[in-house]
């Protein structure tokens, strides 16, 4: 998830594209809004893994690991997204919406940034290390036992 | 003194906040704090070409990034000279359509339904509410669909363009939508009654109402703007007309008219000041609810979001049918003889958008403004927070906490969009 001109918070895109460098054989989906997120939630992948970037009070560039099979925790104070609702409230409502429909393992990969939505292609440099990491989470939360 | 004080604004786009003051019984001082880092937009555009324009002010906000599309498009239309192909302007108020049915349907059913309902969230509303959320979801979906066919994805549309679109999206692609906007349309038809059995606090402002003046229709884009008070201008005097100020606890611009001070942009003002161009079914759903202008509650907003989501579908649906993909996609933008200037307004699903740019000889951006309607509305925000918080003396600091959010969820805000400039804090 993310936005291309927004500074760090198209670091979930460019995880993305450093999936697909690396020949991933995921399913890979480019979104901008969490309320896709919950039709996605409900279309039979399993497990789904969401990258998205995160706020908490820490420096920029980790990478943090959600496990959401019990719940969808609020990571920060506030949501970072600006189409009202975020990831986790997504996750939720599908459930909510959607019994027993919604896949039973879903992960979010938070890449901290410490700046949303400032105009500009380019992600910072710690946020820039951290794509690397999280595509290599994504894969290993992917694949086989 | 007592202070109300949110932390934190949920069910709003972006970050913003609220702090209302009480000495005793009297309000003393109600401030809408936006703290978001302020957006560079207006600077960022400076020096790129026009015809990069609308893709970048598209990012300025994910959920209305057509609005800023059609306002920057309209004002850089303005300025070369460029007049659409009547084909063109159909098919921009086809993708408008799709966003305020997609804006209005997260607004009304996942962000401000709960707050009538004492829910805390949508998610704890789609558990005793399970149809109408799935019902809001899929005219979102609706929305979306129409954003996608034709600006070719739902986020940040790269269809549109300076002159027109890129491409013409084929008829068939349109036409196989008309199945899923019924079966929308439909949803939001049975919403409406579901909206109209809400309780609403009995409150009317004041206020001036503005909107884009769309001619005989209902207004998607336009070249003027009027008001229930008298204003009737075109957009390119707007700056004679209006006035943006900082204000000490906020990075976004307070918008006023110079001659009358605040006023309200938005579905309520297209409601008042538009409703002989809705279609008659939708009036008419509008009359059964007791619903006809003038309304000055802004509480029932959510109400009018319901009937421009059917009424959006509606005309969709006719635009669609009337579609045919054999024309020019754009015209090609002259060579820009001198600088000159250009306006545009357009209805975003928040309210008027107005756009100016200064484009030179070699198509270069030498000046931007940028005024959002959640900016234009900051002013009203306070001023019924003021008038409401009476109401919060006798209650908890949880129950004033969700009134004073109500309040601030009739209109929508697009924090992110208020940048060219929210935490509620309610201190006992």
């Amino acid at each position: 998830m993310g936005q291309q001109w927004a500074g760090d918070d198209g670091v979930g895109l460019a995880v993305i594209r450093e999936l697909r460098r690396l020949n991933s054989q995921l399913d890979l989906v480019e979104i901008d809004d969490p309320a896709r997120l919950i039709e996605l939630l409900c279309e039979g992948a399993d497990p789904v893994v969401i990258v998205d970037a995160v706020m908490d009070d820490g420096p920029a560039g980790r990478v943090l690991l959600i496990d959401c099979r019990r719940g969808a925790p609020r990571l920060q104070s506030h949501p970072l997204s600006t189409h009202g609702i975020d990831p986790m409230q997504a996750i939720e409502l599908a459930r909510a919406a959607h019994p027993g429909r919604v896949a039973s393992r879903i992960f979010v990969i938070g890449v901290t940034i410490v700046e949303a939505s400032g105009p500009g292609h380019n992600l910072s440099a710690p946020v820039q290390a951290a794509v690397a990491r999280a595509a290599a989470r994504a894969i290993a939360i992917c694949s086989p036992l | 003194m007592k202070t109300v004080k949110t932390d934190y604004l949920a069910r709003v786009e972006g970050e913003g906040g609220v702090r209302i003051r009480f000495r005793g019984d009297q309000v003393r001082d109600v401030q809408v704090r936006i703290f978001e880092p302020p957006r560079l937009f207006e600077a960022f555009v400076r020096g790129r070409s026009y015809a990069e324009v609308p893709d970048i002010t598209a990012r300025i906000c994910g959920i209305c990034p057509v609005a800023y599309q059609m306002s920057s498009c309209a004002a850089i239309e303005d300025a070369l000279g460029i007049r659409l192909a009547p084909e063109i302007g159909e098919l921009r108020r086809l993708l408008y359509c799709g966003e305020w049915i997609e804006s209005h349907a997260l607004h009304v059913f996942m962000l401000h339904a709960p707050d009538f309902l004492g829910y805390p969230d949508a998610i704890a509303m789609a558990r005793e509410h399970r149809e109408i959320v799935l019902a809001g979801l899929a005219i979102k979906k609706a929305g979306n669909a129409i954003i996608r066919a034709i600006g070719g994805r739902e986020i940040h549309p790269i269809n549109p363009r300076v002159g027109g679109f890129h491409s013409l999206p084929p008829r068939s692609a349109l036409v196989e939508l008309i199945p899923e906007l019924e079966s929308a349309h439909q949803a939001a038809m049975q919403a409406l009654q579901w909206l109209g059995r809400l309780n609403y606090p009995d409150y009317e402002g004041d206020y001036e109402f503005v909107a884009v003046d769309g001619g005989d229709r209902y207004p998607f884009i336009g070249t003027g703007l009027i008001s229930n008070r008298g204003l009737n201008i075109s957009a390119r005097d707007y700056d004679a007309h209006f006035e943006e100020s900082q204000v000490p606890h906020s990075n976004a611009l307070h918008s006023r008219l110079r001659a009358r001070g605040a006023y309200v942009c938005g579905p309520l003002a297209r409601f008042n000041l538009h409703f002989d161009k809705l279609s008659e079914g939708v009036r008419e759903a509008a009359r059964r609810l007791n619903l006809t202008p003038p309304c000055y509650n802004p509480f029932k907003s959510i109400i009018v979001r319901g009937l421009e989501i059917a009424f959006a579908l509606e005309e969709a649906i006719g635009l669609i049918r009337r579609y045919h993909d054999n024309g020019d996609a754009f015209i090609a933008p002259p060579s820009a003889a001198s600088t000159s200037t250009g306006y545009g307004v357009s209805e975003a699903p928040r309210g008027m958008l107005y756009h100016r740019y200064r484009v030179d000889s070699a198509g270069l951006i030498r000046d931007a403004k940028i005024v959002p309607p959640t900016s234009q509305n900051l002013a009203s925000i306070e001023h019924d927070l003021a008038r409401v918080a009476p109401r919060m003396i006798s209650l908890t600091h949880a129950e004033a906490t969700r009134l004073a959010e109500q309040t601030v969820r009739n209109y929508d805000p697009c924090i992110s969009c208020a940048t060219h400039f929210l935490q509620l804090t309610i201190e006992r």
